[in-house]
């Protein structure tokens, strides 16, 4: 039984568990915001850990295909599967058209044009009347059956969520585990050494990135429909260096570091808001530190911590 | 016309001064600063304060603002660029501190000076110029010619002082240029001088237009880096024309199409131009050369 297996199976117990110990809706929020922030960065980390490819445009998949999903729900009144599969659908398109030309630049390049999609799309967002400019889009289909109400209702949306981050991990651990992500990271380390191995390396980049912004795009619908609404606040600067934040503590290439480091620092912003913009500076301050003194972040230390016991063991 | 052609110009002035300090930043030291745009809502900040506290009379608040945009400049310098340089993934690792430093940054002046924007006052005066009957600001003439100006010197300083000798050098082989003895950090440090002058003058002049925010530094940043990829990171000339090039693409799609459209086709236009020429401007002239 591989590692990983036993993760997965202690977070799904931990997902079960919590609804049970806690029975405030708040809690059971802020537990789902971690679910649902944490399958994002997964994604984000399979693309910028896993293939190296430097990329910021996670928050513009994520929320482009969220509005898309909201806009779809509520011409249409599709329920909330028609609005899952909308968001994987435009995730997947978006993921091409942005892998594309995008794959062709080198990395400097690569970052600059992906950091300046998401300030395109969220500026075009809150400027236009099919996207309900400044307040989003309000009153889709919902991911619970209108009979239930109350904290009911809140608990299943919680296991939505955690079902939702376990389906999305799984995916993490199916394509990092797998030929294709020691292909990509073959590539990343040393891309002569990739090209001599007959490895297609333009092909898995393009693979990785579409699939893992279908994976976003999904996401995307299932944030809309949970909130029921979408607004431009999704794509906004700051919550996406939030995110980044939390891939960059987690180590960018553990997955159970970056659940990890997403739910510290959801907690913390949650618990210390009464000092306003001042968790977010202590944030960054971590953030800043973990760059200048560790590269692996929480799950680096982890696995060092693991290396240092089982190196105990041997002797 | 007229209209479209004085914005077009005094916004590729300003973008200019922003991607210049960029550009010159990825030449010389391979650092792409994305605290950068802290550093002008910074700047911005630095030129209110001087001009509530001090004096409206426009040396000052240039003076507040450049003062500014060069300590944080220096600062970024210390915390980011000299712990981090010659370590493992240092492209990766510089930007994500520069983005750390960009989310401490922004979320202090939020916590001192609150979220409403601030008004500078029209530290240039209140005259204007009146320009084949269209009328045109002092804040706009005083921007053109002082962004005109500062881009003619620094072309000047690059290509004849040792200063510009030591730069070129660096951006084309660094270790040629540690060979030759030129210190990399003492003339890092120069740079990041000089990037915190041009940030704070450029924070300044666009005050009047934008107001000063926490949020300030964010679409210069954006217009910024767009006009340095254009351009070719690392090449002056380059910046210089794609400057005036999305100057000129901006100021007409806002008069035409309507301001929301402004970036999507700005950033068509680069997806497209990249993909041809993956260097930019830059390549593009040196392709010429050979």
């Amino acid at each position: 039984v591989p590692k990983s297996a036993w993760g997965v199976l202690g977070l799904v117990a931990l997902a079960a568990l919590i609804p049970l110990s806690f029975s405030s809706s708040y809690v059971l929020g802020i537990c789902s915001i971690i679910c649902m922030y944490s399958a994002i960065n997964l994604m984000w980390a399979l693309i910028i850990g896993t293939a190296g490819l430097p990329s910021f445009a996670t928050m513009a998949v994520v929320g482009v295909a969220g509005y898309a999903a909201a806009r779809i729900s509520l011409t249409f009144s599709a329920g909330w599967p028609a609005m899952l599969i909308t968001g994987a659908a435009v995730g997947a398109a978006g993921g091409l058209l942005i892998a594309l030309p995008a794959i062709r630049l080198r990395g400097v390049y690569f970052m600059l044009l992906t950091l300046g999609l998401v300030q395109m799309c969220a500026s075009f967002i809150s400027q236009s009347d099919v996207f309900g400019r400044q307040q989003g889009l309000y009153g889709t289909a919902s991911i619970i059956p209108e009979s239930i109400t109350g904290i009911s209702a809140v608990r299943l949306s919680f296991y939505a969520a955690a079902a939702l981050l376990v389906l999305v991990l799984l995916c993490y651990l199916v394509v990092d585990g797998g030929s294709l992500g020691r292909r990509l990271r073959v590539a990343r380390e040393n891309e002569p050494f990739a090209q001599a191995l007959g490895i297609n390396m333009v092909r898995d980049r393009l693979v990785v990135f579409v699939v893992s912004s279908a994976v976003m795009g999904l996401i995307g619908g299932f944030y809309a429909a949970f909130y029921h609404s979408i607004s431009p606040s999704l794509l906004a600067f700051d919550l996406g260096l939030l995110l980044l934040a939390m891939v960059v503590l987690g180590g960018m290439e553990s997955p159970f570091g970056i659940i990890g480091a997403t739910t510290l620092v959801v907690v913390v912003d949650a618990w210390l808001v009464e000092i306003g913009a001042m968790r977010l500076v202590l944030v960054g301050i971590v953030m800043l530190g973990v760059t200048l003194v560790a590269q692996g972040g929480i799950g680096g230390i982890a696995g060092r911590l693991g290396q240092w016991v089982s190196a105990g063991e041997d002797q | 016309v007229i209209g479209v052609l004085i914005s077009a110009v005094t916004l590729a002035s300003i973008y200019m001064l922003v991607a210049a300090g960029l550009s010159l930043q990825w030449g010389g030291l391979g650092f792409l600063n994305l605290a950068y745009g802290f550093a002008f809502a910074a700047s911005g900040y630095g030129a209110y304060w001087a001009a509530t506290n001090v004096s409206e009379s426009a040396w000052v608040v240039l003076l507040g603002g450049i003062a500014v945009g060069v300590l944080i400049s220096v600062a970024v310098c210390l915390v980011i660029v000299y712990p981090l340089e010659n370590r493992p993934n240092w492209p990766m690792r510089s930007v994500v501190a520069g983005l750390a430093a960009a989310l401490i940054g922004t979320n202090v002046l939020l916590g001192i000076f609150g979220p409403d924007p601030k008004p500078l006052p029209a530290v240039f005066g209140a005259w204007s110029l009146t320009i084949a009957g269209t009328p045109v600001s002092a804040n706009t003439v005083v921007t053109i010619v002082v962004a005109a100006a500062v881009i003619a010197v620094l072309l000047v300083t690059l290509s004849t002082t040792r200063f510009g000798l030591a730069v070129r050098t660096l951006t084309q082989n660094p270790e040629g240029a540690e060979l030759v003895g030129i210190n990399r950090r003492t003339v890092g440090m120069q740079i990041m001088v000089v990037c915190g002058v041009l940030v704070g003058l450029s924070a300044v002049l666009l005050a009047p237009i934008t107001f000063v925010s926490p949020q300030a530094g964010l679409l210069p940043l954006i217009k910024g880096i767009v006009v340095a990829l254009v351009g070719g990171l690392g090449s002056l000339r380059g910046t210089a024309i794609a400057a005036l090039l999305v100057g000129v693409v901006e100021a007409s799609t806002a008069q035409y199409l309507g301001s929301q459209y402004v970036l999507i086709v700005l950033f068509g236009l680069i997806a497209l131009f990249l993909v041809a020429r993956p260097r930019g401007v830059a390549g593009a002239l040196e392709e010429i050369r050979a």
